[in-house]
């Protein structure tokens, strides 16, 4: 018999019991009916979902409803809360220009292997539509958490931080996108505590003493109007504003990605109309942001065209928490913003780092926004971004941050000459615990210029002497052999590196989820002629490759891909079409913190002449003319 | 004191001090031709006796163009003031003006019409000015009256005393109102980039006397709009245009241009064109050539192969931009042709270039190249064997107008040094060497006054003469002529051999090219036959 596929099902029949969760949509009542037509539906808001069972018991299917991806990820963290059903149904409204299409990708051997049926379709103009089918009931929030992680770079819905727990649905936003996070606070059966840290509601308790918490209220609680209200003064005393109380940016889903360095629209206006932060453009309203100043995806990709925003801090109604957290998440995300001097709540709330990079004016020229959007972004991130802020917590409650990675720097030269120049690069590298591995490609150790120069250099350093006639390749191979770091990156002798080159490469892999991150190979000195260029790349993309001189990978995944070839050039390609082969994901990240050195011919590889850099350049100046952020001395 | 760089003509960079708050030092020296009106020039000179510029410091220069009977000095003028008259057979304004200029031993010359009263304050404002860069013309404001002159005492009371505004009812005069529109378009010239040279107006206008006596003098043989024309040739020499509203002078009565201004224009629209290349809107003719070429182009062919040489004058005089003229640089006064066997003369090759445009209107064999192609606007150096594509000059020309550039480099091929095509704005190098400090190169300073930039030649159409020796259309008559002699001998064969090694050259180069494409097409399909395996 001629085995036949299965026609595709309906996903509920007429009648049939719905269970619906729903976050960040308004008007969701109007949405389910159209996606479950005749169902009986019964929908509860991410706001309003309780620790105790679900309302609906044994339910046929399950909807899940977002409005932006960002939302899908503050389900995820309540999927112990989620009810289970054999149909799940996970529909996304909005998702940012450069969302690639979902996919459901669970654990082998338990969900994948229950998969009957799935479906993936366009929702309206930029959402999706997932419907899945399994052999028995299966968790919705597993859905959840495999279509939110195809969503990013990451293989892995983990984070590197104290496992969470979180004290109330309505808390949900301070652990985006992690599945692991505990709802409420019972102990496991087997007696372990659910969490390593947890956050809770003032007033409430948390039934396991051994887990430190921390009190944070939901956002209802710090509005001007819960302020304002009969009795919400003696509650104001009790509202701290710090950084801290902020809840964080969900920094996996709203990060730089899909920057425009070349803005095509003016400067748009932000602040509070209506209670509710608002983004617009001369008259068109472009974001209306929740009234819980939570900032998506989708939200800021409507805000990358604008040349910036202009914020006024009066009259925020919206509360100090709810302003300082879009301010935030829209810093974090690098969009240029432009502001009158910060009223003090907002000092005590956003800190001063972040403030200090919010111009009192709109840069006019696009390399000046530029410059001053990755000051920002980095600010934010580094002040407000999950990470930041779980491991600011787990300080605070005396435990151990995790550690963290290690850089290990490789750089192989045949150059004794440009060593000195080179490690003066490194040595500046700030906010990265790095090592280097340098290869001496034919050149002696015992060499004066690279004893002089490795003997001046205070972190620490490997030397790996190879032979001359062996190819670049190899070498590489056998420097990165004797590294002992997380990461592995690889370093031009000649070129130029701003001093947070490592730092922004890690935070970038952070957010991204990219097995290998680098620089766009956007500047080049043309030194024949004394002329700095631009290009015109993209960055903070996925794409196809970065600088090679630029880029960090883990080790593992280096040493799962084989390594370099064993070719004498063109090994930075030949890496990268190895990744995409397998299935890793390359992101450019900006690229203002290098400058590569185009010299004679005669003096290095490259095969293209001046003029192929020429015609290619966006921007010329003369001279060396590296971008601000390279800090040269 | 360094000197302070205007870019293109952007004076903002000057801060003059305020008048009435500054010590002078420069000597001026205020040129006048006059014909006629004695009346008018008493008046003239009884405004300057009163000006508040130190009298030690400034000298008036009247130049009489054979006015009978010969104007004589009032008794009211300036302590130093100089009466001269021209000789008969030497008149007309400009060289009465020249002969002032000649004696006139200020380091600014202020030009002054003979029917002038200048405000008490006239030579300050100009002069304030002068003292902040030396490569200025600076055009004051005049304002038209039309009759009922005081007498000379009346005038020099009032402005001796600042009260030179109230001789004249302000409201029933006019304006130079070409001038304040001028302005008023164009930030007050600061934005006027290559136009600004039109400011130079010889009634009002003030001049460096060094740049003067580099630039000039005056062209005697314009009858009109010889002032326009020096102002251009100013701009060529590096000079930058300052309009000064406080430099304020009544005109007794109304100007020519005023009275006749269509048949002024009409008149000028013919001569003045012809000199001045940046009246582009006047030069409208795809073939005419002018006295003064729009362009330069300059090919060094000591050292170069007639045939590439060749190539490379042709493809430029077979450029869309026909406003041009060649100026080939060689030792053409030293060659010597062998009479009975001339195709084995010692530099055959330049024998042979020299001989080949002799003829041609629009070349030029020069020994040495002069340092400034003054008063044409542009120069471009093009290395023989380089060959332009029909509209590459034009274009070229044009992006260095539109944006100001001071040099356009393009590259061309490159070994350790890359070899280059190198376009450049006359008045930007002019004033480059005027702000250079000792040590500074010369193209760091045109990067300050005008900006500099580089092109990728291939983009712009250049290529090399042995890649389009097959193909170029010029140079097809000259392929297709039959070989005047058998290839027995050493020369032709020598040339035969080079031909061919050229030809070989560029079959090299496309091969090297289609190697790198299918390289590259390779490295992009063996991910196929990984998996096929």
């Amino acid at each position: 018999m001629t085995p036949k596929p299965a026609p595709p099902t309906v996903f509920a029949k007429p009648g049939a019991k719905v269970a619906a969760a729903v976050a960040g949509v308004e008007g969701a009542g109007e949405v389910l009916e159209g996606l479950l037509p005749g169902a009986q539906v019964d929908s509860v808001d991410i706001e309003d979902i309780s620790g105790g069972p679900w309302p609906v018991p044994e339910p046929a299917a399950v909807a899940l409803l977002a409005r932006t991806p960002t939302d899908l990820r503050r389900l995820v963290s309540l999927r112990a809360a989620l009810p289970a059903a054999p149909r799940i149904m996970v529909a996304i409204l909005e998702t940012p220009s450069w969302q690639d299409t979902p996919q459901v990708m669970l654990s082998r051997g338990l969900g994948q292997r229950v998969l009957r049926e799935m479906r993936v379709s366009r929702l309206g103009v930029s959402g999706w539509l997932v419907t899945t089918r399994f052999a028995r009931e299966l968790p919705a929030g597993d859905v959840a958490a495999a279509v939110a992680k195809g969503f990013t770079g990451h293989h892995l819905n983990a984070y590197p931080l104290a496992a969470a727990g979180l004290g109330d649905a309505a808390l949900a936003d301070w652990r985006p996108g992690d599945p692991d996070a505990a709802a409420g606070g019972e102990p496991e059966k087997s007696g372990v505590p659910a969490a390593d840290l947890a956050v809770r509601l003032p007033g409430t308790a948390w039934p396991d003493d051994r887990v430190p918490t921390a009190a944070r209220p939901a956002w209802q609680a710090a509005t001007w109007a819960a302020i304002g209200a009969p009795g919400g003064y003696d509650r104001l005393g009790s509202i701290e504003i710090d950084p801290g109380h902020v809840p964080p940016v969900d920094e996996r889903s709203v990060n730089p990605r899909g920057f425009l360095r070349t803005p095509t629209k003016g400067v748009g206006e932000i602040g509070a109309r209506d209670g509710r932060w608002t983004a617009w453009l001369e008259d068109k309203e472009l974001v209306r942001f929740p009234e819980s100043g939570l900032v998506t995806d989708a939200d800021v990709d409507k805000l990358r065209r604008l040349r910036g925003l202009r914020l006024a801090w009066r009259p925020a109604h919206t509360g100090p928490i709810t302003a300082a957290r879009v301010v935030a998440g829209l810093a974090a995300a690098g969009v240029p913003l432009i502001a009158d001097p910060p009223p003090g709540w907002a000092v005590a709330a956003l800190g001063e780092d972040v403030l200090s990079h919010i111009a009192t004016e709109p840069d006019a020229d696009d390399l000046r926004r530029e410059e001053r959007s990755v000051r920002l972004r980095r600010a934010a991130l580094r002040a407000h971004g999950t990470t930041a802020r779980w491991n600011a917590l787990t300080a605070e409650a005396g435990l151990t941050p995790p550690p963290d990675p290690t850089v290990s720097v490789v750089m192989c030269t045949r150059r004794a000459d440009l060593v000195a120049f080179a490690l003066d690069q490194i040595a500046r590298q700030r906010g990265v615990d790095l090592e280097v591995v340098l290869g001496l490609h034919g050149v002696p150790a015992g060499h004066p210029a690279v004893a002089a120069a490795v003997a001046g250099f205070d972190r620490p350093i490997t030397l790996v002497e190879a032979e001359s006639w062996l190819p670049f390749g190899t070498v590489l191979n056998q420097a990165v052999a004797r590294s002992t770091g997380t990461y592995v990156t690889k370093w031009d002798d000649d070129d130029w590196y701003g001093p947070d080159h490592l730092a922004d490469l890690v935070l970038a892999r952070g957010y991204s989820g990219a097995d290998l991150v680098g620089s766009a190979s956007e500047f080049f000195y043309l030194e024949q002629i004394n002329v700095t260029i631009r290009r015109r790349w993209t960055s903070e993309v996925m794409s196809d490759h970065v600088a090679g001189g630029t880029f960090l990978i883990s080790r593992e995944t280096f040493d799962a891909l084989g390594g370099f070839r064993p070719i004498p050039r063109s090994v930075d390609i030949e890496l990268f079409q190895a990744l995409l082969g397998a299935g890793g994901c390359i992101y450019r990240t900006h690229g203002l913190n290098f400058v590569a050195r185009r010299a004679a011919r005669g003096r290095h590889t490259w095969q293209e002449p001046v003029g192929y850099f020429l015609h290619r350049a966006k921007d010329q100046w003369r001279g060396f003319r590296p971008s601000r952020l390279m800090e040269p001395q | 004191m360094t000197t302070p760089r205007i870019r293109h003509n952007d004076y903002g960079v000057l801060s003059p001090p305020a008048i009435g708050a500054w010590r002078p030092r420069l000597p001026v020296s205020v040129v006048i031709a006059a014909y006629g009106h004695q009346d008018k020039l008493d008046l003239t000179l009884a405004a300057l006796a009163g000006q508040s510029y130190p009298s030690h410091l400034l000298e008036v220069i009247v130049v009489d163009d054979g006015t009978s009977p010969p104007l004589r000095l009032p008794e009211i003028t300036p302590e130093r003031t100089f009466l001269l008259r021209t000789e008969p057979g030497s008149r007309g304004r400009s060289n009465a003006r020249n002969t002032g200029l000649r004696i006139a031993e200020g380091d600014v010359v202020h030009w002054l019409d003979a029917d002038m009263v200048t405000h008490h304050d006239e030579v300050e404002a100009h002069m304030r000015w002068h003292h902040l860069a030396d490569y200025l013309v600076v055009m004051g404001y005049v304002r038209y009256v039309e009759s009922g002159w005081p007498d000379p005492a009346t005038v020099h009371t009032a402005v001796s005393t600042g009260n030179a505004g109230r001789l004249f009812d302000l409201d029933a005069s006019e304006p130079h109102r070409w001038i304040v529109d001028l302005a008023a378009r164009t930030n007050g010239m600061r934005d006027a980039k290559d136009t600004a040279y039109r400011v130079h107006i010889t009634n009002a206008a003030s001049v460096n006397a060094r740049l003067l006596r580099t630039a000039g003098p005056l062209e005697t043989a314009l009858v009109l709009g010889e002032d326009t024309e020096l102002g251009y040739r100013l701009a060529q020499h590096g000079a930058a245009f300052v309009l000064e509203p406080a430099a304020r002078s009544w005109h007794l009565g109304r100007s020519m241009m005023m009275r006749e201004g269509d048949q002024v224009s009409r008149y000028n629209r013919v001569f003045v064109p012809d000199r001045v290349a940046h009246m582009r809107w006047q030069r409208t003719h795809p073939r005419r050539q002018y006295l003064v070429p729009y362009l330069e182009v300059v090919v060094d062919a000591e050292g170069a192969s007639y045939e590439d040489t060749r190539a490379t004058v042709d493809g430029v005089l077979a450029s869309s931009l026909h406003d041009l003229r060649v100026t080939l640089v060689g030792p053409w006064d030293s060659l010597t042709e062998d009479r009975r066997s001339p195709q084995y003369s010692e530099n055959l090759d330049l024998l042979l270039v020299h001989g080949l445009y002799r003829h041609d209107g629009r070349v030029r064999h020069v020994e040495k190249l002069p340092q400034s192609a003054a008063p044409t606007p542009y120069r471009l150096h093009v290395p023989p064997g380089w060959v332009p594509a029909a509209d590459t000059l034009k274009r070229l020309v044009a992006l260095a107008a539109e944006q100001g550039y001071g040099l356009v480099s393009v590259a061309l091929e490159e070994t350790d040094d890359v070899l280059a095509a190198r376009l450049e704005h006359t008045g930007a190098f002019a004033r480059a060497a005027l702000v250079r400090t000792e040590g500074e190169a010369l193209e760091d300073a045109v990067e300050d006054v005008a900006g500099t930039y580089w092109l990728d030649g291939a983009t712009w159409g250049f290529s090399p003469a042995t890649a389009t020796a097959t193909t170029s259309a010029t140079a097809a008559p000259a392929a297709a002529a039959p070989s005047p002699k058998p290839r027995d001998d050493t020369g032709t064969e020598a040339a035969r051999l080079g031909e061919e090694n050229a030809r070989l050259r560029g079959r090299v180069a496309e091969l090297e090219e289609e190697l790198r494409r299918l390289r590259h097409e390779a490295s992009r399909r063996r991910g196929l036959f990984r998996t096929g395996r």
